[in-house]
């Protein structure tokens, strides 16, 4: 199956422009990931057809649901799909077998009633079929919600922040269960999220956006560990983004100077001089006094900015010459005794670095 | 009492609420929904008899109603009828002097109701059609309701747009306001104290019904 949205919608002060031209497996799930305000629930909802871009086109398989030039905008209704709206948008005085069967009219009373079943089992609704919405937790409701979106068996399945209705507590479980729910599905699903855990939990694919533009798109993994831009990697939430002086590239590897201290990285294919230099806090290890042997390639001298607590974790910010921030558990701050104004030593392995064009 | 003009109260105010609630609905829910640049002016047009003097509506439509008016002239001219001073001419001017106190309460009951679970009905594959009569229309009932209540309990106490285009045929077009101004101009306080009482009563039962009706939906989580 393949989906292809050219188009731009301008909404309010951000001007979407959409490129999504690629396949859709059956079973894969493509995120859309970026900031609100970026423009990916704008992009969802053009898909879906309840608003119409301002130019371009939208293609599934062979059928054109909009096209600007020759005027063709199908309704939601033309064309095959399920959603699933931001906090689910259940029909409040409807119960949950009628909220399921709500897209199912045109089937007869006996066909009603079996798709009804099959949803009940696969979604795991059994002895709710009287409730009302209202008297559902959060995760019950999502999982109507899917339900009544597949009992039309659509094909493509879009998602606007599938967990973002749901509380922390129920939220790991729900995003496990929903994960291994698309996975098995014959139907592709797109799913907006501003949420890294959850894009990452959800997704096979993800398009990074921001400001209404389509920064990067690629297997979900390799987008969030090597963005390739500056503007991707600040909105996939790489923490130490610094612009650096490319002075060697040997053997596949980059020498940078950023501020004051040299790193070493791995060498794209086509940098000029100006480079970025990307490197995520979790990469980074840090040290106290000259004993301690690590792996890392670069091992920079420093002295302690701040240290945010972050419950588990603590977010320690160091000066080696440029600022960089590590991320640390609190046993080892603890271990190590870190607080600000101390001297530290920052290591990373080369691997960690990246380095993209500025 | 008056009976007589108890009856013709009822059925005045009965048909009012009941037209207005077949023409209301679609017209209010076009006024909730659409982007028209017409709306403001409608809008305007529609709330008219909520500012002016019921004298001044039952008088235009008195004067279109009428053997040389707009609607009068073809309306004889072509089926020989006469609406003036009769029931059927009454419960127009009726209807023109209680459209706010219906389409303005639909709208408005319109407008509450969550797009969300319009555009989730779409997305099933369901109709226009479909989603307005068992989406929409559940969710708007409670204030749909206080909109058919409220139009009735207006039309049963309207007494210039009567006097205007009904007259006072007992029987056919004297309502139990117009029996009140008769009885008081008659000096028999009695017997309008006795519809007065009755009036007042009914109103107080209604605004506390209306009052009861719940502004949300009580099963909206």
């Amino acid at each position: 199956m393949t989906l292809a949205a050219t188009f731009t919608k301008k909404r309010g002060a951000t001007t979407v422009h959409a490129g999504l031209v690629g396949h859709c497996e059956p079973g894969r799930v493509l995120v859309l990931f970026g900031p609100s305000g970026c423009g990916k629930t704008t992009t969802l909802r053009c898909l879906a057809g309840l608003e119409h871009p301002d130019d371009g086109a939208i293609r599934f398989d062979d059928d054109v649901w909009f096209d600007h030039a020759r005027r063709i905008a199908r309704t939601p209704q033309q064309r095959g799909i399920g959603f699933v709206p931001q906090d689910y948008a259940l029909f409040p005085h409807l119960c949950v077998d009628d909220n399921i069967d709500f897209g199912l009219q045109a089937l007869p009373a006996d066909e009603r009633r079996r798709r009804r079943e099959e949803l009940t089992t696969l979604l795991q609704l059994g002895g709710l079929s009287r409730r009302r919405p209202g008297e559902l937790s959060g995760g019950q409701q999502q999982r109507v919600a899917l339900a009544r979106a597949l009992a039309v068996r659509p094909r493509l399945l879009l998602l606007d922040e599938p967990l973002s209705a749901l509380d922390a507590g129920t939220r790991a479980t729900v995003r496990r269960e929903l994960r291994a729910l698309l996975s098995t599905l014959r139907t592709p699903a797109v799913v907006v999220t501003h949420d890294r855990v959850e894009a990452l939990a959800l997704g096979d694919d993800v398009v990074v956006m921001d400001h209404g533009r389509m920064l990067q798109r690629g297997p979900i993994a390799e987008v969030f560990s090597r963005p390739a831009s500056t503007d991707a990697a600040r909105v996939v939430g790489v923490e130490t983004v610094e612009r650096g002086h490319l002075l060697d590239a040997q053997g596949g590897l980059a020498t940078v100077r950023v501020g004051t201290a040299q790193v070493q990285g791995l060498l794209p294919a086509g940098v000029g001089v100006d480079v970025v230099v990307l490197l995520r806090a979790e990469d980074v290890v840090l040290e106290k006094g000259a004993g301690a042997q690590s792996s890392g390639r670069n091992r920079l001298r420093g002295r302690v900015v701040d240290v945010v607590d972050e419950g588990a974790l603590a977010r320690v910010v160091v000066d080696v010459g440029f600022v960089l921030t590590a991320l640390i558990t609190r046993q080892s701050r603890e271990d190590l005794a870190i607080a600000q104004g101390d001297d530290v030593v920052a290591a990373f392995k080369a691997t960690a670095v990246h380095v993209v064009r500025a | 009492m008056d009976v007589e003009a108890i009856l013709v109260t009822l059925k005045l105010a009965a048909l009012t609420a009941a037209i207005l609630f077949v023409v209301g609905v679609p017209f209010a829910w076009w006024l909730a929904s659409t982007t028209s640049r017409w709306r403001a002016i409608v809008e305007a047009v529609v709330a008219l008899p909520l500012v002016l003097p019921p004298t001044v509506i039952g008088f235009y439509v008195l004067v279109a109603l009428g053997p040389d008016g707009v609607i009068g002239a073809p309306l004889q001219a072509l089926a020989d009828v006469r609406l003036p001073f009769t029931f059927a001419g009454l419960l127009v001017g009726s209807l023109v002097f209680n459209l706010p106190f219906s389409v303005r309460p639909f709208a408005a009951a319109f407008a509450a109701v969550d797009r969300r679970y319009v555009e989730a009905a779409w997305c099933t594959g369901a109709s226009r059609l479909r989603t307005f009569t068992r989406i929409v229309l559940p969710l708007a009932a409670p204030g749909l309701r206080a909109g058919v209540v409220l139009t009735f309990a207006h039309a049963v106490g309207e007494f210039g747009v009567v006097m205007m285009i009904g007259g006072n045929f007992p029987g056919v077009t004297r309502t139990l306001s117009m029996s009140i101004y008769d009885d008081v101009a008659a000096l028999d306080y009695a017997h309008a104290h006795q519809s007065a009482a009755l009036l007042l009563v009914f109103s107080l039962v209604v605004l506390a019904l209306v009052g009861r009706t719940p502004a949300r939906d009580p099963l909206a989580p």
